[in-house]
């Protein structure tokens, strides 16, 4: 196991799971000495009938003081202070974040103004912002992706000064993440594919990439196996609520995984995409990670082969050869990506020009790949990559994503043995 | 296949390995902490407070130093700490070494985050309602993870157990983590291989899958060469020469150690645990020691008597690698047979002084079902314990 000179590890929410446990949140607030909670949630959440099923569930010594469902896709600030009016209107001492990583971020911006009893949510953006612990939070996650409801970092926007603002502190992490079959039987195929395959890159960046540590790796093979054993099966079988709680408890610990070891070049490509073309996120993350492997391997192959243990199996992993793990790791995901693809009906892409929109228009035209490469060299996770890249690394790199064809690694072998040797 | 529903806490952040005292003044600040009040005992003062105080030399905080810990130590030393601790304006706690330390620190959070007189109102389980002052944990090579619980002891009859008593930081740094006597190191990392395998091979739960995995891996993998290195004659330990295979292998034990303790206060008690306790009441032999004697029964008694299929266990024990290529069926036997080997080394390495069975602990035959009457649970009866006692006292496997 690798063991780096230095590591951290800290994730401080109680994760609770299981098929019938959202009955289990009221005491969990009381024992927070909450009584009056607030729910934030959105419209598609509430329309789903989720929403019901957790206020179904919330009977006993809590008292629910108001329920708002006017959360946009992409937080905002301005929703973010008219929620903590109502908070604070009605009496609530505690929140249930009821969504996805957009419900979840404004949740958590509510959280910051109601306990810091203040009026302007600028004053806490940046690192280390936050001193003190602040009022209940709990979880609810309805997708089984993004690993939201264990990460101690919101992004709100503030489209008066068109800008997103980053929160970041262990303060932020939710006390409670409660995973429950129920929140997810009814998630489209198309959206369970996408999420689960963000949280399967969210675990393999994490296994493959430069702040990798003990305790992220396990989480990483183990949210790894959870997703390949079950992914297909629950796309075949929309209620299968086994794999529902399989995919559910993986994003979970691969947000643990990754929100403690960083991710690399597949984010910082995906978060570019998503930026320039509006591409969902977990779209990018799958077409995107077997580039980012193969993109990496000289470097990271010897981890990128173990993660074939969890992908394939114990009979695959033992019958390959060393040298070949990488590869074969790679031709799984791509595999599992063509099963997904054709399973869905092609509503999950695996490449870039086959994304599409509601419309039927292409969403990544090639031309628009200069403009993601440059947004690209601005993200931060560019830094976390195990290899360097340049302008025109990404963008040979997308053009491969774009194409579908597998990395051409003989463009870079020049380049890297001596950026190589530079580094010996 | 997962459980029904399943839970994991654990609300420390472990911060481990090369210069991890230096993140500790900028940590505290992130929990709103200026000035830490150090609790240890003259050993580890005289030996590790100067690299303390080294690591906080560039801090603006000033540090208050208590080494009057001894093992002894009750409520007299509370009440004294809590009058240096309000005196002086201390705003957090830093325990610095093992056991008794870690128990007067979290009893000492009690009293200063409440009313002294609160005390025995607050002991038991889960008394304690909001969260207490903020508190690290700096742990010692024979740490044995109890230091990392929710779990503290005044004496035998008052302890407290709460989540709101685990550390908010555990440190884990080489230059505190320097030799030890080999008994005391394989004690506290039985005792850690013991509550990860019981975890493991209990259920399937994903979110203390990781801690029970690398607890696990890293006692099997760093246990054998942390013993031998510390045999070797006038060996210049490499407390020094911090970047050394020594030095991580001793800080993996470590991290094993405080792993377990994280494990530990997200699950009952097994039953090897158990059993270890109420050994070492009967014979000179240390918990640690003894629940590592036992395990290898109770684990054979549940795969081979109680059908759980544990092929999976051998994965932490003996790496992917080997994992994989060894097939299934001869996986649960070979991982018992990896920690059996390792303890038959170690009676030998330490000229018999670590026993292989309940025999060589000098245990009389007669407490085997004494014992076994005093550990009887639901899921584990009375015969069942004094049949797993019984194979462990001669060192005779449990067959299916």
């Amino acid at each position: 196991m690798h063991l780096p000179e230095y590591y951290e590890f800290c994730c401080t929410v109680k994760t609770v799971a299981g098929h019938d446990v959202l009955e289990s949140i009221p005491e969990l607030l009381s024992k927070m000495n909450s009584k009056k909670t607030m729910i934030i949630t959105d419209k598609g959440v509430e329309l789903a009938g989720l929403v019901k099923i957790v206020t179904d569930a919330i009977s006993e010594n809590i008292e629910i003081g108001a329920i708002e469902s006017d959360v946009p896709p992409d937080s905002d600030v301005r929703v973010v202070n008219n929620l903590s009016k109502i908070y604070v209107k009605n009496g609530c001492d505690s929140i249930i974040a009821v969504g996805g990583g957009s419900v979840l971020d404004t949740a958590k911006g509510v959280n910051i103004i109601v306990s810091e009893n203040s009026d302007d949510l600028m004053k806490f953006t940046g690192a280390g912002a936050l001193k003190r612990k602040l009022r209940p939070l709990v979880a609810v996650p309805t997708t089984s992706g993004t690993g939201s409801e264990v990460t101690s970092v919101a992004v709100i926007a503030d489209p008066e000064r068109n800008k997103k603002m980053a929160f970041s502190s262990l303060y932020l992490l939710p006390d409670i993440a409660v995973l429950d079959s129920r929140m997810t039987l009814t998630l489209p195929d198309f959206l369970t594919s996408q999420t689960a395959m963000d949280a399967l890159t969210h675990a393999a960046e994490a296994y493959t990439c430069l702040s990798k540590n003990p305790v992220s790796d396990i989480h990483a093979i183990n949210a790894i196996k959870l997703i390949t054993e079950n992914l297909l099966n629950v796309i075949k079988n929309p209620t299968d609520k086994e794999g529902r709680l399989a995919l559910a408890t993986a994003a979970n610990i691969a947000g643990m995984s990754f929100s403690n070891s960083m991710v690399g070049m597949v984010h910082t490509l995906g978060h570019s995409i998503g930026a320039v073309c509006h591409v969902p996120h977990g779209t990018c993350m799958s077409i995107l990670l077997p580039y980012g492997l193969e993109y990496n391997m000289h470097k990271t192959g010897e981890y990128t082969g173990e993660l074939l243990y969890p992908l394939a199996g114990d009979k695959v992993y033992s019958k390959t050869p060393k040298s070949k793990r990488p590869e074969k790791a790679i031709e799984y995901i791509r595999d599992l990506n063509q099963k997904l693809c054709d399973a869905t009906d092609g509503r999950h892409p695996v490449c870039l020009k086959d994304v599409l929109d509601r419309d039927g228009n292409m969403m990544v035209p090639e031309d628009k790949l200069p403009e993601i490469a440059k947004t690209a060299l601005g993200d931060g996770s560019i830094f976390y990559n195990p290899e360097e890249l340049d302008f025109d690394d990404i963008l040979k790199v997308l053009k491969f994503a774009w194409s579908g064809e597998k990395l051409d690694r003989s463009l870079w072998i020049h380049k890297n043995s001596f950026k190589n040797q530079e580094s010996l | 296949m997962l459980p029904e529903s399943f839970n994991f806490m654990c609300p420390s952040k472990t911060g481990s390995g090369f210069r991890a005292l230096d993140q500790l003044p900028s940590d505290l600040v992130a929990i709103n902490a200026s000035h830490p009040l150090i609790i240890t005992d003259k050993y580890c003062s005289g030996k590790y407070t100067k690299t303390i105080e080294n690591a906080f030399k560039c801090s603006e905080m000033t540090l208050g130093i208590y080494n009057g810990i001894k093992s002894n130590s009750g409520i007299e030393t509370v009440s004294e700490l809590a009058k240096i601790y309000n005196n002086n304006g201390f705003d957090s706690i830093i325990a610095l070494g093992h056991g008794r330390i870690a128990d007067i620190a979290k009893i000492l959070n009690i009293v200063v985050s409440g009313k002294p007189d609160d005390l025995k109102e607050l002991a038991g389980v889960d008394k304690i309602t909001s969260p207490l002052k903020p508190f690290v944990y700096i742990p010692v090579l024979n740490s044995d993870g109890r230091e990392a619980t929710g779990d503290a002891y005044l004496d035998d009859e008052i302890s407290f157990s709460s989540n709101f008593l685990m550390p908010n930081i555990v440190c884990i740094d080489p230059r505190i983590i320097t030799e030890e006597s080999p008994y005391k190191v394989i004690n506290s990392a039985f005792r850690a291989l013991t509550i990860a395998s019981e975890s493991y091979t209990e259920g399937d739960n994903p979110l203390s899958g990781a801690y029970e995995h690398i607890a696990i891996e890293f006692v099997m993998t760093n246990l054998k060469n942390v013993v031998e290195n510390s045999y070797k004659e006038k060996k210049r330990f490499s407390k020094l020469n911090l970047d050394t295979t020594e030095s991580k292998e001793r800080i993996c034990l470590v991290n094993a150690s405080i792993m377990s303790g994280y494990i530990y206060s997200n699950k009952p008690q097994g039953i090897s645990e158990k059993l270890g306790y109420a050994i070492s009441k009967k014979c000179r032999v240390e918990p640690g020691i003894a629940m590592g004697i036992v395990l290898p029964y109770s684990l054979e008694y549940k795969a081979n008597r109680k059908n759980y299929d544990l092929e999976k266990f051998m994965l932490p024990i003996a790496g992917l690698d080997i994992y994989c290529s060894t097939p299934a069926g001869q996986r649960f036997d070979s991982a018992i047979g990896q920690i059996r080997y390792l303890q038959n080394e170690f009676y030998s390495i330490t000229s018999t002084e670590v026993p292989r069975t309940l025999e060589d602990a000098g245990l009389d035959e007669s407490m085997l079902s004494e014992i076994a009457k005093e550990v009887a649970c639901d899921d584990y009866h009375e015969a069942t314990c004094f049949f797993i006692l019984e194979h462990a006292f001669y060192g005779k496997p449990v067959l299916p």
